[in-house]
């Protein structure tokens, strides 16, 4: 398995401090802030995106539908 | 007899989302083929009477289209409650509301989620009432919109779809930890992805508590089958 690379990121102090709480109060679950920070972070990334993802042509068909249907 | 009326709930999504309180004991799809728009007051309308009202209301006055009780099968039961039912009970209020933000949307005058914000009051509020009325009728038909409301915008996002599944799973779940009745748990039309949106389909969704041995039943067919189970409760 290759070795994880890393980079320097910068955080407010007070966040930091805030998750050095959050550390001692998982009881173990996890190890460090980097740790913590690094769970979090995969998690925003995981979720699947809310953009917009149609076309001008699709948004009008629907527009034509929800008309034909009486919503709009 | 409890009836859980479910606007745009999809027989693939619920097996997708393997909710098994939906599913119940039997479960299938509508035949929804006789008609040529799926349009929800047709739909739930042509539920109530056993019979297509697909000619007799217009698309243009259709949310205010209602029928008198003596045209449905409420007229088997003694005591009813009726919840935001589509041509009989509709809360216009509500309803005009999610339109018109509906219409803003594409105007680009509100944001999707302020529209999904509103959605989600209306159907919390059809819930606390639902849950009221609970035991205390011999129907209590409850319909929810939200499949329908958010679908409508969000059908092509997953985590949305599956949140509303979700719900809808919770409270099918909690009405059949709360009552020893026949449930009906049935769905005007089904739904598909459009890009984002999604748009109806002829995917219609029914399930019961107990064997009835349908097959592909047309939406109109659960008028006498209603009628059947009150009959058979009635006699037993």
């Amino acid at each position: 398995m290759p070795k994880k690379e890393y980079v320097n990121i910068r955080i407010p102090k007070s966040i930091y401090e805030k998750i050095e709480e959050e550390v001692r109060a998982s009881q173990g679950e996890f190890k460090s802030v980097e740790d913590y920070v690094e769970f979090v972070l995969n998690e925003i990334l995981k979720e699947e995106p809310e953009e917009t993802v149609y076309t001008p042509e699709e948004e009008e068909e629907i527009k034509r539908r929800l008309r034909s249907l009486g919503y709009l | 007899m409890i009836i859980l009326a479910l606007d745009a709930l999809d027989v693939r999504m619920v097996e997708k989302y393997g909710c098994r309180s939906l599913m119940q004991v039997e479960y299938g799809q509508t035949d929804l083929s006789e008609f040529e728009l799926e349009r929800t007051v047709v739909l739930w309308a042509s539920f109530l009477t056993g019979r297509n009202m697909e000619a007799e209301i217009p698309v243009e006055t259709q949310w205010e289209f209602t029928l008198k009780p003596e045209e449905t099968f409420l007229k088997f039961f003694e005591t009813y409650k009726a919840l935001d039912v589509p041509a009989f009970s509709l809360k216009q209020e509500n309803h005009k509301r999610e339109r018109v933000l509906l219409k803003k949307y594409f105007d680009d005058e509100v944001s999707v989620e302020e529209y999904d914000e509103t959605v989600w009051r209306n159907h919390e509020e059809n819930k606390r009432e639902f849950f009221e009325a609970l035991g205390r009728f011999d129907l209590v038909m409850g319909y929810f919109d939200l499949a329908d409301a958010i679908g409508h915008l969000s059908f092509g996002i997953p985590a949305k779809m599956e949140a509303v599944y979700r719900e809808l799973e919770g409270i099918a779940k909690e009405v059949k930890s709360s009552v020893d009745d026949v449930i009906l748990v049935i769905s005007d039309h089904g739904m598909k992805p459009v890009g984002r949106y999604g748009d109806h389909t002829k995917n219609g969704f029914y399930s019961f508590n107990r064997r009835v041995g349908l097959n592909l039943p047309k939406i109109t067919e659960f008028f006498n089958i209603i009628r059947r189970l009150v009959q058979v409760e009635r006699s037993g």
